[in-house]
């Protein structure tokens, strides 16, 4: 029994361990250079181990801020900027208009104290309705205003 | 002599020179596909894990201690992605309680020698080894096969040595079952 045990040894020493396919070295080196390769290239390697690429302390904060930034520039005005300009010539031609018309001879008197009557004739409003446009110009006033101030509360406060 | 042989590859490897790792991988891919292989059961999965295992060695030899050897650090590789694998494609491995018995001798007897130069016998012996189970048949090719030392198959295995020792008793045991015959008759023959 015991020479049997000794026999069976000797056979398990005289094994030989299992070979893998003839190219198992060539392909395990191809597979190494080409890691290797890999790695010689800056972009790749940032790439494949990005998380071994220390970030900037300011990373977080400056991510942010670019983003805010982003969003001042993406949002717009209430009112468009061809309406203000619109409004602002519409306003400086009744301006003119109404002193040109103070300097007619014939209109000199009555223009003189009642420059606004003659104002609101050339553009056809009656008297009444005179209060319902300076209402309304008064109200477009405050809001290019309030749009104004808004616009340079966000810009400042995100930049 | 081969650990200093070892280490001087090593150095170069770890200097860049990854030709320098061929050496390596042609000294250790037998043993380590073995390891792989008895564990994975299958050639192609074992193949994988060799090749990953030795490229897993490579990233990471600039760890590797010198006062360890080389074979042992490989073979950990090797076993742990093997069993890693195994696990990962959800195929059980047998669990083997703990018993305590006394550690075998080894030791050779050359009376017997001239009677083991049969290449039918020794088929018949690989054969038995890849019908154990997993672990015992692991524990068979590095204890045997490649001769690691019970202290050298407890680090690959992460087994203890009361453990290993129990493994390979029974592992002896079912293979003298498995080889009766053919060992009876070679017995036979040799004397």
């Amino acid at each position: 029994m015991k020479n049997k045990e000794k026999i069976l040894i000797i056979l398990l020493k005289k094994v030989t361990p299992d070979t893998p396919n003839s190219n198992f070295t060539k392909e395990l080196m191809a597979q190494i250079n080409t890691t290797e390769e890999l790695k010689s290239d800056p972009l790749l390697t940032r790439l494949l181990y990005y998380n071994e690429v220390p970030l900037s302390n300011d990373f977080t904060q400056t991510l942010l801020s670019k983003i805010h930034t982003t969003k001042t520039k993406n949002s717009t005005s209430i009112i468009s900027e061809k309406s203000k300009w619109v409004f602002a010539a519409t306003m400086v031609i009744l301006i003119i208009a109404s002193f040109l018309v103070t300097r007619n001879p014939y209109l000199e008197e009555t223009t003189r104290n009642y420059s606004l009557k003659r104002l609101l004739d050339i553009v056809q409003i009656t008297p009444q309705k005179a209060i319902i446009v300076f209402v309304c110009f008064i109200s477009v006033s405050i809001l290019l205003f309030i749009d104004f101030k808004l616009k340079d509360y966000f810009s400042s406060k995100w930049t | 002599m081969s650990s200093t042989e070892d280490n001087f590859f090593i150095d170069r490897v770890c200097k860049g020179d990854i030709d320098a790792y061929t050496f390596l991988v042609n000294k250790y891919k037998r043993m380590a596909y073995t390891v792989a292989l008895k564990i994975m059961r299958n050639v192609e999965d074992a193949e994988d894990a060799t090749q990953e295992s030795f490229i897993k060695a490579y990233q990471k030899i600039h760890y590797f201690k010198k006062d360890a050897k080389f074979s042992t650090w490989l073979y950990t590789i090797v076993y742990r992605t093997a069993v890693y694998n195994l696990r990962k494609n959800q195929i059980s491995t047998t669990q083997i309680d703990e018993i305590i018995t006394e550690e075998y001798s080894t030791e050779d007897n050359n009376v017997f020698t001239v009677a083991i130069e049969n290449q039918l016998l020794l088929e018949k012996v690989t054969t038995a080894i890849h019908k154990l189970p997993r672990m015992e048949s692991l524990l068979i090719s590095l204890f045997y096969t490649n001769e690691s030392s019970i202290e050298e198959i407890s680090i690959i295995t992460g087994l203890s040595k009361t453990n290993i020792k129990v493994k390979l008793y029974r592992a002896r045991k079912k293979l003298k079952k498995l080889l009766d015959n053919p060992l009876t008759e070679t017995l036979k023959k040799s004397i």
